[in-house]
């Protein structure tokens, strides 16, 4: 029995020097899927009597704006684009494992560092732009100098946990399958699968969530900050 | 392992390139729909409540329409009231007035009724005694009084002044009228007195009256002297018919 | 298969098995705590379980990267 290692992403061609491996490739259709399924959907807007389509659509937007508001609080229109796009491309990147021969492209590691990183710099960004750079730097001082170290470790650590947890996740699950599919066969693999659907949900709705509580975090510690200096 | 720096630098351009095509083909055209609608219901609702508002001012002018009209109507009715009473009160009065004026007419026409009635009964009265004493004195010869009369009429005639007597006298025929016939030595004595006031005087003729009851009386063209019961009745009755005027006034 | 296989295949199952427990019993004891909450609270059940999944995938977290320790040391040893 051989089992390609799950670490390793498969190479399929290079333009140049630039080396474009399998889950590129999944993440562009997944990207031209959902490009096409949005413009289709949203084609015919209409202000009274949405179609069906429209209504699905209005309510997943409604969700997001409504978990962002309670989340983040403040008006969700900044944020809307990044975390609903992370709750939409996860969500089909996950499920993506149940067509036949694809491979999530979150079971590797580069995506869900490269997600990763967008919601740290996203973070930095929406800390600067609420607070201006020098009161956002100072957040990472308080509440004392003690913790700035240990505040940038975090920063860090969480962003890699992002990566890691997503990863290992959507991995395992992918990786469960596999191992389960080469011993057995027909219908045995089936609730993994259903499993992992939830899991990719589940993982999914966390990546978001979590990213909302870091942006949240980031600007919401001036109000922290301005509640706790009188004290 | 290693990671692989070109896959993780195209898969953060493709999550970004996404964000901005969802951007562009999903949250914008749904969110600009959401807000319309949005909008729409806003629009509604200010529409209902600017419509809400327009019926509420509309139903207090009509109220205060209503109270200006109800007050309006009571000043009215006020006034109705006032000239009413004032209408009464002026009917009631020429009511009252004519009453009166009615009631002072009547006893006005009562008393003059009564005093008419009074005058008649007085004159009747007057005339019973005249008839009475007439039938009393026809029963005395007419002889028995022409004595005294005729003594009376000389002495009146004696008192009169000159110029009087001349006037009544003068050279106009006389009358002597007396209630019974006279016989001859009277008629002499007759002119005897009256050639005794006024003499030379040429002619006197004789009359009868028995109204006269008693007595001699003197008549002239012009003038003429009263001296007989009858005058006297007359005078007195009179009398009396005065002194009850003068008593009631 | 030389000694160094056998330990990264020994290390992976103890980090496995050892790095399992820990996460179950702090799954177990959140989602008592948060049945109990919903009991108690029944309309805060939305909050209360939002909060239970944020907090069971970062709990999960810890056996994931014990998962990804096993991973690395039977395909991806830096020893062998």
């Amino acid at each position: 029995m051989t089992i390609n290692s799950p670490l390793e992403s498969h190479i399929v061609f290079t333009i140049g020097s630039v080396p474009v491996a399998q889950p590129v490739i999944t993440t562009w259709a997944i990207m031209a899927a959902l490009v096409t399924g949005s413009w289709w959907a949203t084609r015919r807007l209409r202000v009274e009597h949405p179609s069906r389509v429209q209504a699905a659509l209005e309510m997943i937007v409604e969700t997001v704006t409504v978990q962002i508001r309670e989340t983040i609080g403040g008006a969700p229109k900044p944020y809307l684009p990044l975390i609903g796009t992370l709750f939409i491309f996860l969500l089909v990147a996950n499920w993506s494992s149940l067509l036949p021969g694809v491979e999530p492209p979150t079971a590797t590691l580069e995506t869900d560092a490269a997600l990763a990183l967008i919601v740290f710099a996203a973070t930095l960004w929406f800390g600067v732009r609420a607070l201006g750079l020098r009161r956002y730097l100072a957040t990472f001082a308080m509440p004392s100098a003690f913790m700035l170290p240990i505040n940038l470790v975090e920063l860090f650590t969480r962003s890699f946990s992002l990566t890691v947890r997503l990863f290992g996740n959507v991995m395992s699950g992918a990786f469960m399958i596999g191992v389960v599919l080469s011993l057995a066969g027909l219908f045995v693999p089936i609730p993994l699968m259903a499993l992992e659907m939830l899991t990719g949900a589940v993982q999914a709705y966390i990546f978001g969530a979590l990213a909302m509580v870091f942006i949240g975090s980031a600007i919401s510690e001036a109000s922290d900050n301005q509640q706790g200096t009188p004290a | 392992m290693q990671i692989n720096w070109w896959t993780l630098a195209l898969q953060a351009i493709n999550v970004l390139v996404l964000i901005w095509l969802l951007t562009r083909f999903l949250y914008r055209p749904v969110l600009d729909v959401i807000e319309r609608r949005q909008e729409m219901a806003d629009r509604l609702l200010a529409d209902a409540a600017s419509a809400k508002s327009d019926a509420e001012r509309q139903n207090s002018a009509l109220k205060q329409q209503n109270e200006a009209l109800s007050a309006d109507a009571e000043r009215l009715h006020a006034e109705a009231r006032a000239a009413a009473d004032v209408e009464r009160g002026r009917l009631l009065e020429q009511a009252r007035a004519e009453a009166s004026a009615r009631i002072e007419q009547a006893q006005a026409a009562a008393d003059a009724e009564r005093s008419h009635m009074a005058k008649q009964l007085e004159a009747k009265a007057g005339e019973l005694a005249g008839q009475m004493t007439e039938k009393l004195l026809a029963r005395i010869d007419t002889g028995a009084t022409f004595e005294t009369m005729l003594a009376a009429l000389t002495a009146r005639l004696e008192k009169l002044d000159d110029a009087d007597r001349a006037r009544l006298l003068g050279d106009d025929p006389l009358t002597i009228t007396t209630p019974a016939p006279l016989r001859a030595p009277e008629r002499e004595r007759c002119s005897a007195a009256i050639a005794a006031v006024a003499p030379g005087h040429p002619q006197i003729t004789f009359a009868v009256d028995p109204a006269l009851i008693a007595g001699v009386e003197l008549h002239g063209p012009h003038s003429l002297v009263r001296n007989s019961w009858r005058a006297d009745l007359d005078a007195m009755i009179a009398n009396i018919q005065e002194d009850d005027h003068g008593e009631r006034r | 298969m030389n000694w160094i296989h056998i330990a990264s295949i020994l290390g992976a199952a103890i980090a496995i098995a050892i790095g399992s427990v820990g996460p179950a019993l702090g799954q177990g004891r959140s989602v008592a705590a948060a049945m109990d909450a919903i009991a108690r609270q029944p309309e805060a059940a939305n909050t209360v379980s939002r909060a239970l999944f944020v907090g069971l995938a970062m709990i999960e977290t810890m056996a994931i990267y014990c998962l990804v320790i096993a991973l690395l040391l039977l395909f991806a040893n830096p020893f062998a």
